[in-house]
């Protein structure tokens, strides 16, 4: 496979963003919680209380490691993609059909992350390492795109 | 070890924003793509990172690598901190 056609397939990001995420827990197993590798909601959680942290002196509760490491991969996802959208002239600014609605999606997804202790994501890499509670989380989940994917079907 | 957690952390992000602009990747978006019009282009992206996932595990876990310790539930870390509530939270709750 040519390598323009390799970067576009999605079953190459999964297999390589697998790897990196695996490789990241065998280097660091000690520092860090288990499937730790990538998440949206809880590394952008980490990271926030450590900025509170150090410009406010507000003490907001942190991980252990958290508070000596900082979590950068929320910053990171915007750059890579900030990257590759401009890289292929692909970025342009989009304007959302509802930004009301957008924000309280954010705002559940943050929530009810928080509440299961993972991002979407970050639920399917627990599932990879064989946590039992992230299969009730993932249950749900996919659960809760099935009744919203079919009454978007119904709405058309 | 803090300097290293941070710039590996920063590169996965970057690798996985990069790569998923790319392919256009979406979990969510495997599964209502699956249901709305059967299409399984982005769905094979989820199973893939987690069949690797699977795979990876087993082997490092086997290897002795990693340790199979699974993070804490809700209920484990509400436990945990209900004891000590202004002690630091414990280092697996993410």
């Amino acid at each position: 496979m040519e390598r323009a056609k390799l970067l576009r397939s999605p079953v190459f990001f999964g297999a390589a963003l697998a790897v990196l995420v695996v490789g990241f827990q065998a280097v660091f197993r000690d520092a860090v919680p288990l499937a730790y590798g990538i998440c949206t909601v809880c590394h952008a959680r980490d990271l926030l209380s450590r900025i509170v942290n150090l410009a406010a002196r507000f003490p907001m509760d942190t991980p252990a490691f958290a508070a000596r490491a900082i979590v950068l991969t929320p910053l990171g996802l915007v750059a890579g993609s900030l990257l590759a959208a401009r890289g292929s002239g692909e970025f342009a600014w989009a304007r959302p059909s509802s930004p009301v609605l957008m924000l309280a999606g954010g705002l559940v997804v943050s929530a009810s992350g928080l509440l299961v202790m993972s991002c979407p994501t970050r639920l399917i890499l627990r599932l990879g390492f064989g946590d039992p509670f992230a299969l009730f989380a993932a249950a749900g989940l996919f659960a809760g795109i099935a009744v919203v994917t079919l009454v978007m079907k119904r709405m058309r | 070890m803090a300097l290293g957690v941070s710039v590996a952390l920063l590169f996965i992000g970057v690798a996985a924003g990069f790569l998923g602009q790319k392919s256009r990747m979406c979990f969510i978006g495997g599964f209502r793509d699956f249901l709305l019009v059967r299409d399984t282009a982005l769905l094979r992206g989820l199973l893939s990172f987690l069949a690797t996932t699977w795979i990876l595990v087993f082997i490092l876990g086997r290897a002795g690598v990693i340790v199979p310790r699974y993070p804490s539930t809700i209920v484990q870390v509400v436990r945990s901190h209900a004891g000590d509530p202004q002690g630091p939270l414990p280092d697996d709750i993410c």
